[in-house]
């Protein structure tokens, strides 16, 4: 994961990109000082912090809940799941961001992370990409669940793809308002990992010709994309069946 | 008057020797017919001779062979000038003598005069023989230019003197006697005959004179030949069609080909044959092939199968003819066919399957034979009916909501063939031809897979229920399948067939087994049974979907059975398909006035439902429902039936099955018949069947799709997701066409399973 930690690195020091990362053993310690305070029962799960405890922190680093940050805030810290943090993903997340060791260097790092991810250049949409991609883990609450309950899926959804995230509009069309609306129609109850993934890129190509002329059925998009296709179709009124019928 | 010869002269003496032999040639020319002496054309050769081995003539020394050879050189030439001086002449009078004639009389005199002049040729040719085989040899070998033997010289004179400045009225008095020959008259063929081969005589091969070749034929006569055929025929068709039916025009077109091909044979060269075809198409046909493929439609329409089949012969003369005539001919078709559904569609919403069979099939049937009768069955043309006739018997108006209703009606349609209630169908023959007619709509059924499932259904019933109409008509219909499909098709088939003939086996061991197991007495009293054994696996058959408990009368039976297969087969375990289960039970109650009492055939459950009336008159519904433990939607139907065919009466009347209504027997039930069959299946569980059955389809042709899917990635491992689909579509396509949507629905499924997982640029991994 090179991107990520030149991406890392970059944002959690624009000035030095190429300065080799501060790690000392003074900041793991401080780290995992900083952890043992936010755990909820140090005595039987002591590596880890959990949903209480981690409300406290996130708060406490300016993550708020329902805003992008949270997302973000969980990528470094590699949340297996909402609201858990374990010892080694916190130590190694902030380690390779550069020991921010502090509260508040933690804050302005989150802060500063925020007020990047949703522009259009590469490293910030590699960025942006590691948080989507990450944040699917966050709706799996079960061993073996391949799906995340579609309704999880649209609140990741309005805090990923909409400022300060990725602005998932055209001049003609808010993409996210309707893939929304689509998604909350549609009969599927789940939505899995390929499909979360798929959503990503399609979101980027139809920000880039949102005529959707790039789409074709025989494409490699999942069933649901298609379905959205169609759907967004019909209700331009662009439709393969009425074509000649149409003029031009 | 023959002409006196001049004296032999000096061998020496050229000019006289000319003078000598101009005489000759002249008189070979002139007065064959008056015949020449052997002394004179002796003469004649010597002198010829002589005067080429004169050695004197020019030679100012002797004695070297290479003046020997200038001298003869020299000597042959002076002959060789002095003759096309000669024939120069000769030409020009016969020249200026053509002008007089024109015409038939041209042509005459010009055959004549060359016929005289061609005999001459081969006469001085002769005499001539000793400069041909030396000085004309000689200037040859060294690869002079225009010096050929004598023959050959008399037709290149021709040609040069005669044939240029004649031929073109030679060609206009032809061309107007075929013109006359075309507009019925009859005219001298032999003559256009003659013309022919004069000019193909012509033809003289510039670098070797002995090869004859075809060119000056072909400018001067088959050109213009050609030219002027393809304008009187298009004169001719413009103006008839103007005045006939494009029907007439066609018999027309195809009398003037034959015409022209016979013409051929009496005076043409049969290398023309060929091209004249090519220019009578395209003046005769291809001109109008706009206004014949318009009227291919009219005579479509009319069914007019012999004007069709001229059509077709016409239009498969020229490239490209017949393409147009086949996409409008699959048009019609298919519109026939649609026309012929819908006809059917307007019947109502209960379709007869034979009725709708039979419609699909007359369309297929009546172009079937108009392929084979006018478009002599070309493969093309049997394309086209194919394609229209796979679109109407899958899409239209019966199958509107699915694809799925024509296999579902010819599966039904052929159940009804393979029932015994169909009587009137016993003759083999037509079972045979039925069954053949079956395959050829079976062929087009584009979901074949659902006729598959409906057919396993139906042919199960007819199985358990004894009701097939007989064993071998099953069996051939199972081989035509497995003969279309494929083993995996007709396996299951196959099976259940074996099961019922292994439970004819097991019955009668087990009547040995009952006999050598319990006393006489007892068997004699026990139920009389029989059992069909169906392996789980191969039949389409689920368990009952109701909890029950079978009467009290019938539970030893079974279990009495279960103990003898345990014992044959240990191991194995026997479930009941009671839905299935019928039987006969005998009403000794009623007050009817016939001595036999009625036998009434049930279902088990209805069985059920009426033994307890042995004990009471009047049961309630909840107490039929507790001693048999039927749910309500079994339990109802059947209650209803009994109330429907007065065999019990309820209270209140015209109550629901429902809990609060009692039912008494009916002691006072009539009936025509002494055997009353109450196991009709009811219309809803007809209607449920059949939504059970789209349903297990549609499960089905997921988990085909999928296992298509693993299968190809198995073998690729990786694979561009375009191609995965082809692939998936062409493995599919004998059993139904699957769209491209439900393939992308089964790869996000595996996907998410993670049996495929997301690589770059579209491309699909397998995951092992």
């Amino acid at each position: 994961w090179d991107a990520t930690n030149a991406v890392n690195v970059y944002f959690n020091n624009p000035s030095s990109a190429s300065a080799p990362t501060g790690s000392t053993s003074s900041s793991r310690t401080t780290l995992t000082k900083l952890f043992d305070k936010y755990r909820d029962e140090p005595r039987t799960s002591p590596d880890t912090i959990s949903i209480s405890g981690s409300m406290a922190y996130f708060q406490a680093i300016g993550a708020e809940l329902d805003d992008i940050s949270c997302l973000i805030a969980s990528e470094i810290v590699s949340c297996p799941t909402m609201g858990e943090i374990t010892r080694e993903g916190f130590v190694e997340g902030w380690k390779d961001v550069g020991g921010a060791d502090s509260i508040d260097a933690q804050k302005r790092i989150i802060a500063m992370r925020r007020s990047q991810i949703g522009s259009a250049a590469p490293s910030s949409r590699q960025m942006l990409k590691e948080v989507y991609r990450h944040t699917f883990k966050l709706g799996i609450t079960a061993q073996g669940q391949r799906s995340v309950d579609k309704d999880t899926c649209i609140e990741f959804w309005k805090m990923l793809f909409a400022p300060p995230g990725f602005d998932w509009s055209t001049e003609s069309t808010n993409w996210l308002q309707l893939w929304l609306e689509f998604v909350g129609a549609n009969g599927v109850k789940g939505i899995n990992a390929d499909v979360w993934n798929q959503t990503f890129v399609f979101a980027e190509e139809s920000v880039k010709d949102e005529t959707l002329g790039w789409w074709s059925e025989e494409a490699a998009w999942p069933a649901l994309v298609d379905e959205f296709v169609e759907w967004i179709h019909e209700k331009r009124g662009t439709g393969k069946g009425d074509d000649d019928e149409m003029e031009y | 008057m023959p002409t006196q010869m001049p004296p032999m002269p000096n061998k020496d003496d050229a000019k006289l020797t000319w003078a000598y032999l101009e005489a000759g040639v002249d008189k070979i020319m002139n007065e064959l017919q008056d015949g020449m002496d052997m002394k004179t054309y002796m003469g004649l050769y010597t002198a010829i001779h002589n005067f080429c081995t004169a050695q004197k003539a020019v030679s100012t020394g002797g004695g070297f062979n290479s003046h020997n050879r200038g001298g003869a050189h020299l000597l042959g030439e002076d002959l060789y000038k002095h003759l096309i001086a000669y024939l120069g002449n000769h030409l020009q009078t016969v020249h200026q003598a053509s002008k007089l004639h024109s015409d038939e009389a041209l042509l005459r005199f010009y055959i004549k005069e060359w016929k005289r002049y061609t005999t001459a040729a081969t006469y001085n040719n002769h005499l001539f023989r000793y400069l041909n085989r030396h000085w004309v040899k000689r200037e040859m070998d060294e690869g002079k230019k225009n010096i050929y033997d004598i023959y050959t010289l008399h037709l290149v004179r021709w040609k040069e003197d005669m044939f240029t400045s004649t031929h073109l009225s030679v060609m206009d008095a032809v061309l107007k006697m075929v013109e006359k020959q075309r507009n019925g008259e009859t005219i001298e063929q032999a003559q256009i005959k003659a013309v022919v081969e004069s000019f193909v005589s012509l033809g003289l091969d510039e670098s070797d004179s002995t090869k004859p070749t075809l060119d000056v034929y072909k400018e001067f006569f088959e050109a213009p030949f050609l030219k002027a055929t393809g304008e009187y025929y298009s004169r001719e068709s413009k103006q008839f069609l103007a005045e006939n039916s494009v029907v007439e025009y066609m018999k027309k077109a195809e009398t003037r080909l034959e015409e022209e091909k016979e013409r051929v044979d009496l005076f043409l060269l049969a290398e023309i044959l060929a091209p004249l075809n090519r220019t009578c198409e395209q003046s005769l046909i291809q001109d109008h092939s706009l206004i014949l493929r318009e009227e291919f439609q009219n005579l479509l329409d009319r069914d007019r199968q012999e004007d069709l089949g001229r059509m077709y012969k016409l239009l498969s003369r020229i490239p490209d003819g017949l393409d147009p005539l086949r996409a409008r001919f699959e048009v019609h078709v298919r519109k026939c066919g649609l026309a012929a559904v819908e006809k059917v569609a307007a019947d109502g919403e209960n379709i007869e399957p034979k009725v709708y069979v039979e419609a699909l099939l007359g369309v297929h049937t009546q172009y079937q034979d108009l392929v084979n009768a006018a478009f002599g069955g070309e493969s093309e043309f049997v394309r086209s009916l194919d394609n229209a006739c796979r679109d109407f018997v899958n899409r239209n108006k019966i199958c509107k909501t699915g694809s799925s209703r024509s296999p579902e009606l010819l599966a039904k349609y052929t159940d009804t063939l393979l029932k015994k209630s169909n009587a009137k169908m016993s003759e083999e023959d037509d079972m045979e031809k039925c069954q053949t007619e079956i395959m050829t709509v079976f062929k087009y059924i584009e979901d074949k897979d659902v006729f598959q499932k409906f057919y396993s259904r139906m042919l199960a019933k007819r199985l358990v229920h004894t009701s097939s109409a007989s064993d071998d008509a099953e069996t051939s219909m199972i081989s035509k399948l497995k003969e279309a499909c494929g083993f995996e098709y007709t396996n299951k088939l196959q099976r259940m067939f074996q099961d019922i003939q292994t439970s004819k086996d097991l019955n009668s061991a087990y009547k040995d087994w009952c006999a050598d197991t319990y006393a006489a007495e007892e068997n004699k009293n026990a139920v009389d049974a029989t059992y069909s054994i169906l392996g789980t696996g191969f039949w389409p058959l689920t368990p009952p979907s109701t909890p029950f408990i079978p009467p009290q009368a019938i539970v030893k039976t079974y279990e009495r059975f279960a103990v003898f297969y345990n014992h044959k087969h240990s191991g194995r375990k026997l479930s009941w398909l009671w839905q299935l289960c019928k039987g006969e039970i005998r009403a000794n109650y009623t007050k009817s006035a016939q001595r036999i009492p009625y036998t009434f055939q049930v279902s088990t459950y209805q069985m059920a439902l009426l033994l307890p009336f042995n004990d009471a008159d009047t049961l309630t519904y909840e107490q039929l429902e507790e001693t048999t433990k039927l749910q309500k939607d079994t339990l109802d139907p059947c209650m209803n039936l009994f109330v429907k065919a007065k065999v019990l009466t309820c209270s209140p009347e015209g109550g629901k099955p429902e809990a609060g209504t009692s039912y008494t027997l009916n002691t006072n039930f009539k009936n025509k018949k002494v055997k009353v069959n109450l196991a009709i299946t009811i219309k809803s569980e007809q209607k449920q069947e059949v939504e059970e059955t789209h349903k297990t389809i549609e499960e089905d042709r997921k988990l085909l799709i999928q296992s298509a899917i693993v299968r190809i990635m198995k073998s690729r491992k990786k694979m561009k997701h375009t191609l995965l689909v082809t692939e998936t579509i062409q493995q599919i396509k004998s059993r139904f066409s699957p769209k491209v949507s439900d393939i992308k629905k089964c790869i996000d499924i595996l996907l998410e399973k993670e049996y495929l997982e997301r690589l770059e640029g579209d491309e699909l991994g397998y995951l092992a």
